[in-house]
């Protein structure tokens, strides 16, 4: 039973380590943004195989559900896009 | 416990880290909001790492508190971007130098 758990761990903590090194060093902001919520839930997984199933999924409401969708809208309202000029012009 | 706390602590830090570079090297705004994010993710994990540790509520109660206050922060400091973007046509944050002594 124990080196399943563990097998499991290693997967996800690789996991929430490789998305959280995508956020901090993607250059694309969008793609920063989508792998945030992969981090986020990774994370929740974590709190899974911690016993903590409210907290997982008070992680996946507030965190998925909330902070993710207000990033990604203020990642579409600041985002430089070429169809902005091509309307003035 | 089948995985050893030590395992927690060192994926929180690694999370801490990577998060803390994230907001030392970027200077777009948003960057640092999901830096922030990762950070404090990382003190939950340890939080409720060692609530099972433990077997205490008190650290899953607390990262409840910490949720709510992430949720907060982020809700304020993407009212702060919008403004940034309306004013300076930017988000990059050595862009904004109008509060410079």
């Amino acid at each position: 039973m124990a080196p399943y758990e563990t097998i499991a761990f290693a997967l996800f903590a690789a996991i929430t380590v490789a998305s959280s090194l995508g956020v901090v060093l993607m250059r694309d902001v969008w793609h920063s943004a989508l792998l945030l919520g992969v981090a986020l839930l990774s994370v929740a997984v974590h709190y899974v195989m911690l016993q903590a199933e409210f907290l997982a999924a008070m992680q996946v409401l507030v965190y998925v559900g909330g902070v993710l969708i207000l990033v990604t809208f203020a990642v579409m309202f600041t985002r430089e896009t070429d169809a902005q000029e091509v309307v003035e012009t | 416990m089948a995985v050893a706390v030590e395992y927690y602590l060192l994926l929180s830090a690694a999370v801490f880290c990577i998060g803390l570079f994230g907001i030392l090297t970027r200077r777009n705004a948003l960057m640092f909001l999901m830096s922030v994010e990762l950070m404090l993710n990382a003190a939950n994990i340890n939080f409720i790492a060692f609530s099972h540790y433990h077997g205490n509520l008190t650290g899953q109660v607390f990262s409840l508190f910490t949720m709510a206050l992430a949720a907060a922060e982020v809700a304020v400091g993407i009212g702060i971007i919008l403004v940034l973007y309306r004013n300076f046509r930017d988000v990059d944050v050595t862009k904004a130098t109008t509060m410079r002594w």
